[in-house]
Parts: C-alpha cells; structure tokens; sequence
C-alpha cells in the first residue's frame, strides 16, 4: 500500500471516529443525561421530603406521648362533644336538667342539620353535626331561671338558639310554658 | 569526447520521503474523542443511573418506614382529639349564655309592668315582650328605661292600645353583640 493510501485511509478513519462520537452523544449519551437529571432532581426532592418527614414524625411522637398523659382529657371531650349523636344520653341529660329544675318536659322534636365542616384550614378536622332539638316545657320562673344555666353549664355542650315564653291560664299566674330551641353538637366520623 | 556520467542517474533525484506523523495523531485524537464518548455513555447506563434507582428506593423505603412508626390507631386518636379540641374551641367561642338576659331584663322593668310573653331570637340578638302597663306614663317611663339599658342597642313599640285599665304594649328589644356570651 502507497503512503498516500495510507495517509487517507487514517485522515478516513479518523472521519469516521469523529461522527461516530458525534453520534454517540447526540443520540446516546444526551437522552441518558436528561434521564439522570430527572432522578437527580427526584432523588433531591424526595430526600427533602424524608427530611421533613423526619421532624414532622418527631413531632407527631411528641405529641402523641404528651395525648397520651392526659386521656382523661380526651374522655371528657368526648361528652361534650361526642363521635355520633348520642341522642339517648341528650334525652337523659334533659330530663335530669328538668326534673333538678322543677319544669316538666312537654315534648320533644329533634332535626339533624346538615355536617358543619372546617375542612378549608385542615384535612383534619371532622365536620361538626348539630341536633336542634325543639322542647316544650312547663313550670314556674324560678324553675326556668334555674334550668337554662344548667344547660349551658352541661357537659355535652349546648346553645339556646330560641325561647318563647307563654303565661299559663289565668288560676296559675306563676305558671308557664316554655318552647326552647337548643343546638347540641357532635363531631362525626 | 563526449564526457562519461559516473553517477547513476536515479541518485540525482530524491526519493519520496514525507512524513505520516500528522494523520496518525490526527487519528489517535479522534479514538480519544469516540473513546471517552463511548465510556460516558457506558458509565451513565450502567453505572450512575442504577446508583440513582437505588437511592431513590433506598429514600422510598426510608419514607414508608417511617410512615409505619406510628400506628394507625395511635393516629385515629390522636386525629380525633386535635379535631375535638379545635371544634370544641370554635363552639365555646360562640357559647350562648341566654341566661343572662333575665338579671338584665328584672334590672329594667318597671315594678307596675307585668310581661304575659317572651320571645328571644338568638341569632337575630332580638327579645320580643309583650306586656301590660298601668298606664300610658308607666308604658313611657319603661321606654326610656330601655333607652338607657347599656345593653340595649335599640328598641320598637310594635303596638299598644288601652284595655279596659290597662295598656296592652307589645316591644322589640335588639341587644347589644356579646350580651348573651
């Protein structure tokens, strides 16, 4: 082989090895690249995400061992303010705030109204449920002086939305009747 | 005499000579070049990526586990609880006391009044009395006590109308925000 053969067959070669490198990065090694990147920039924010998962968890455990010291606490939230509409206990309530008042109850009507949710601060807090309930009560002044701070004052917590007094007949000047609106809540599930 | 050439004539000319340095290091360059591109590749493939996917597991993991250090029930609880108190702040917040307003309502009225009903609207912070007074002085003088009741924002006559020695009156009190809490 001449020497001018040669020397094209390398200048050739070395053409070729060149494009071929060429070709290597732009069809190989560029799409890899966008690829390590992407887990990169995963690999980052989900170690952020660990992270801060971390300090949340301690914080959650923190706050777990200092729940769990005042139990006591939690069972008496759940009174005033129980997981369904405990509506047996309301009624038990009642009769007993009643009866310590000196009033008889009349009647009774209870509507649900709808799921009060506080959703838009936290995921979680539950929605709060209402019971209004509508009663009819009879007795005296001194009785229904005495039975409404009783109710405000009970454990399952309660607010006066309405109350309509009526004077009784006219023999029994001190006696009335009562129609009370009260809203008692309970946090659902 | 024609002179003899001693020297062969093939001597007089130079042979070809030229160097080949340049295209053989012009090739040794390009080979780096592919080298190097060929070795980047097979170190991304096979080297750092799979470093990468590990991590990412490795971190997945870590998360999940972590996710798992405390129970479910402990977690319900504890939801419960912060949710109880959160809600329970906002009720008492906005706890009624309607209680109240009888101290308020024995403290304004005229001793020759006698109220027959009562009807208060919490919501609307209105307490409708309907009443008898003795007269239309005293119907007047338990007015201007209602003017100047610090808990009473405003208050309307809806009627009144003399029977028999009696007038018969009936008012609308609107209370004051945080009267009845």
């Amino acid at each position: 082989m001449q020497a001018s053969t040669k020397r094209a067959f390398s200048l050739l070669l070395s053409a070729l090895l060149l494009v071929a490198a060429l070709f290597v990065y732009s069809s190989l090694i560029r799409p890899e690249y966008q690829a390590v990147l992407q887990l990169r920039g995963e690999l980052i924010s989900k170690t952020n995400l660990l992270s801060k998962q971390q300090v949340v968890m301690s914080q959650v455990q923190n706050l777990i061992a200092q729940y769990r010291g005042v139990e006591k606490l939690g069972e008496s939230l759940t009174l005033a303010l129980p997981q369904e509409e405990a509506l047996s206990s309301v009624m038990l309530q009642l009769n007993a705030l009643a009866q310590f008042s000196g009033l008889s109850i009349q009647s009774v009507g209870i509507n649900y109204l709808p799921v009060k949710s506080v959703g838009q601060k936290s995921s979680l807090i539950r929605g709060l449920g209402t019971l209004r309930l509508d009663l009819r009560l009879f007795g005296d002044y001194a009785g229904l002086k005495k039975f409404l701070p009783s109710l405000e004052t009970n454990i399952r917590l309660m607010d006066v939305q309405s109350l309509k007094l009526e004077a009784g007949s006219k023999t029994e000047q001190d006696l009335y009747s009562y129609l009370l609106t009260v809203d008692t809540y309970y946090q659902t599930k | 005499m024609p002179q003899q050439f001693k020297q062969n004539p093939l001597e007089q000319f130079e042979s070809e000579n030229l160097s080949v340095g340049w295209p053989w290091r012009f090739f040794s360059v390009a080979l780096i070049i592919f080298s190097a591109a060929l070795l980047v590749y097979l170190g991304l493939i096979f080297g750092y990526q799979p470093y990468l996917r590990s991590q990412l597991q490795e971190t997945d993991n870590q998360i999940n586990q972590l996710l798992g250090t405390v129970s479910k029930e402990d977690q319900e609880n504890f939801i419960r609880f912060y949710s109880q108190l959160v809600n329970l702040k906002n009720l008492l917040d906005n706890h009624i006391e309607s209680s109240k307003l009888f101290p308020l309502v024995e403290k304004i009225t005229n001793k020759k009044i006698y109220y027959n009903n009562f009807n208060l609207r919490v919501p609307e912070r209105e307490l409708e009395l309907e009443g008898r007074a003795e007269s239309y002085a005293v119907l007047g003088e338990q007015l201007e006590s209602f003017n100047q009741s610090e808990e009473i924002e405003r208050y309307l006559l809806n009627q009144s109308q003399l029977s028999g020695n009696l007038v018969q009156f009936k008012v609308t009190l609107k209370l004051k925000a945080g009267v009845l809490k």
